[in-house]
């Protein structure tokens, strides 16, 4: 078991700097965009405790988040995808300084997420980095008015601002996220599901800023509904031009709003590239087996059809070698003894397998 | 399709159910005539949105209405049999023995504190002259083809001690344990990850081939239906709006209601444009739209549609609730054409 103490911690840390200089994989998928957030070989391990009358003894961690390198560039939408239990969220939670991480660095430009240099540092990482939750019902105040709730940041962040420009501030972000100024002056249970998801969006936006975390915002939705939200991100996104960081199960949904794609199976990201290679070509066994589980309603539509074996293992007993070995339908011995790591494979594309696929999934036919 | 209205072919026929549920604020209308059919060997989904009646028809057919719900008309014909008339006594044998129920969330199905082989033969002890000893066979019998790997030993854990797919392939093999010859399936998946759902719909689908049952497929998810069914009925607000063979049917919708859904799911094909959308909100069963309960956000209505459309045949084993559908089809098809 990895030990976490700050002795090993620095050791650790030093291996791991020599390496950043040439891997980050994947690349900005427009030539003038900038790096805003760098994941730098974080991980985030939970301890298993028992706890007796005196003692705690650590059985064991859970590595929900184990090794992700990973660059967010402005003005983008990646796509982050996975089965529960992944760390998808665990990496989100730890991005937006909800979480610290056992190792490792997030930054945000120059500015450490989890070490600010000073205050005026720190409010402009937390009024940058917004980020929009999965339910929109119990992430609202509910016995607050929608207008207070969105008016708060103003005051935090920008005192010097009248009460009037506040308000004028709150109905025009309303006006953006297609509600009306008197739906201000409502309680959160006085909407539906799509309008609170509106709201929800409305109070990441309000800061304007140039990166929002969206933590599965439409899988709580019926798909009229889901419809309307998404294209509603697609205009914000380029209205605001934030880098969103898109986490969702339903890839039909990743596909349509992403321009990159990363596809995390058990802490690590195993593929990531511009989202049209990846879905066309996938390369990653566990890729081709997601895409090939999707269930499509266009009868148009034929896949090779991929069913895996089993679970997915316990991020606390990892399978030795590759994390995906104990389930892939193409699993050798050597996969068994050494962890691939992420390796450019095709155009921009990034897996980590020792023996890629490279043939379509999906078939489309004619009608 | 000639014997498609044999009526011999019929399993299940829910003609003109009403089912109301008094609440503080009303009479809450979440069935309003509905009429459709289950038939021999078939895979049929109820399909449709949050609110739509898609649940309470289940409740409805095996009568586990919750107190305040009553289903005050219509006929739930099994095999010639009005359920509704029957004495709660022979509800009892009709119940997991003819038509098994299988629930969204596996872990709330299956008591905590007993063990899985309890939870079992409990069951199959109930509606099957079996003593204990084969009882626990057929138990482990039945484990074994849903592929639960050794049933042998596994089958004395607790509920926790299985994942989340295992657990509804428990209580897939419960259900089948009793040989019914409905399965009733409520959202069986929605809980699961795409790759368990794959799983676990390749095994629902494979028993239903082996066994014989009619399947009667309640999600909201286009995409489970048109991978696991055979036919389809999609409901909206209280009443089924179309029905007809499933891959005919999203092929070539045409109730409004269909073409708006299956236009607002993003597709791998579709590029990065904008998705279609249905304009206002689900309907309020306690106070619905007269007529036509689509027609408030329908972009065909006039009129007419504030009465009650008829339910029309129009072919290829299809039927629809809508006045406009000629009209809607016929441009459609010349939009087709010209493009």
């Amino acid at each position: 078991m990895e030990d976490t103490d700050s002795s090993s911690n620095n050791h650790v840390i030093e291996e791991s700097v020599s390496e950043i200089e040439e891997v980050f994989p994947g690349s900005p998928t427009s030539a003038n965009a900038e790096v805003v957030i760098e994941v730098r070989n974080l991980r985030k391990y939970f301890s298993i405790q028992s706890k007796s009358l005196l003692f705690t003894k650590t059985l064991g961690y859970i590595k929900a988040v184990d090794g992700i390198d990973l660059q967010l560039f402005s003005g983008e939408v990646l796509g982050l995808v996975g089965e529960s239990g992944c760390g998808k969220s665990t990496l989100s939670k730890t991005i937006v300084g909800l979480e610290k991480p056992s190792l490792g660095q997030v930054w945000y430009r120059d500015a450490n997420i989890h070490q600010p240099i000073d205050k005026v540092e720190r409010l402009q990482i937390r009024r940058n980095i917004q980020m929009v939750f999965q339910d929109p019902y119990t992430s609202l105040n509910p016995r607050r008015l929608i207008k207070d709730t969105l008016e708060e940041p103003l005051l935090i962040h920008h005192p010097e601002m009248t009460k009037e420009d506040r308000l004028g501030a709150v109905y025009k972000i309303l006006q953006q996220v297609g509600l009306e100024s008197y739906h201000g002056y409502r309680y959160p249970h006085e909407f539906s599901g799509g309008q609170r998801q509106r709201v929800g969006l409305a109070r990441a936006l309000i800061m304007n800023p140039e990166v929002i975390l969206a933590d599965e915002p439409v899988s709580a939705l019926d798909v009229s509904v889901q419809a309307s939200i998404l294209n509603l991100m697609q205009d914000l996104q380029s209205e605001f031009n934030v880098a969103i960081i898109f986490i969702a199960h339903d890839l039909s949904v990743v596909k349509h709003v992403s321009n990159r794609v990363a596809v995390m199976y058990l802490g690590r990201i195993v593929e990531i590239g511009p989202t049209e290679e990846v879905f066309d070509r996938p390369s990653h066994p566990y890729t081709v087996s997601l895409i090939s589980a999707i269930p499509f309603a266009d009868p148009t539509v034929k896949k090779r059809k991929v069913i895996l074996e089993g679970d997915v293992p316990s991020p606390v007993n990892l399978p030795p070698g590759c994390r995906f070995s104990s389930r892939c339908y193409k699993v050798q011995d050597r996969c068994k003894e050494e962890d691939p790591i992420l390796e450019l494979k095709r155009g921009n594309t990034w897996s980590a397998c020792l023996f890629p696929e490279d043939e379509p999934v999906l078939f489309f036919e004619e009608r | 399709m000639s014997d498609v209205e044999d009526e011999s072919n019929k399993l299940l026929e829910v003609v003109n159910l009403y089912t109301y549920f008094r609440t503080e604020s009303g009479i809450v209308k979440a069935l309003d005539g509905v009429t459709f059919d289950v038939r021999k060997n078939e895979a049929v989904a109820i399909v449709g949105e949050s609110g739509c009646g898609k649940t309470v028809t289940a409740q409805s057919i095996l009568r586990i209405l919750p107190k305040n719900g009553e289903s005050v008309e219509g006929e739930i014909n099994y095999m010639g049999v009005d359920l509704l008339k029957l004495t709660s006594k022979q509800m009892r044998t009709v119940r997991g023995k003819e038509i098994a129920l299988l629930f969204q969330d596996p872990l709330s199905a299956l008591n905590p504190v007993f063990t899985i082989a309890r939870q079992m033969t409990d069951v199959i002890s109930l509606h099957r002259q079996v003593d204990v000893e084969e009882a626990r066979q057929i138990a482990i019998d039945m484990m074994n083809r849903v592929g639960i790997p050794e049933a042998e030993t596994r089958i004395d854990d607790y509920p926790h001690q299985y994942s989340g797919g295992m657990r509804q392939r428990i209580l897939i093999a419960r259900a089948l344990s009793l040989e019914p010859t409905l399965l009733l399936a409520d959202e069986p998946t929605t809980a699961l990850d795409v790759t368990i759902q794959a799983q676990v719909l390749d095994i629902i689908r494979s028993m239903q081939k082996d066994m014989g049952l009619s399947l009667m497929l309640i999600t909201h998810d286009l995409g489970v239906v048109r991978e696991t069914t055979d036919r389809v009925h999609i409901f909206y607000g209280g009443r089924v709006v179309e029905s007809g063979p499933t891959a005919n049917l999203f092929l070539n919708p045409k109730h409004p209601y269909t073409i708006a859904l299956l236009e607002s799911i993003p597709s791998f094909k579709k590029g990065k444009g904008k998705l279609a959308t249905i304009p206002g909100v689900v309907p309020q069963l306690i106070n619905p739209p007269i007529g036509c309960r689509f027609h408030p956000r329908c972009v065909y209505a006039t009129d007419i549609c504030k009465t009650r459309p008829p339910i029309e045949f129009i072919g290829d084993d299809r039927k629809i609730a809508c006045f406009h559908w000629k009209e809607i089809d016929e441009q459609r098809m010349k939009n087709k054409g010209s493009k």
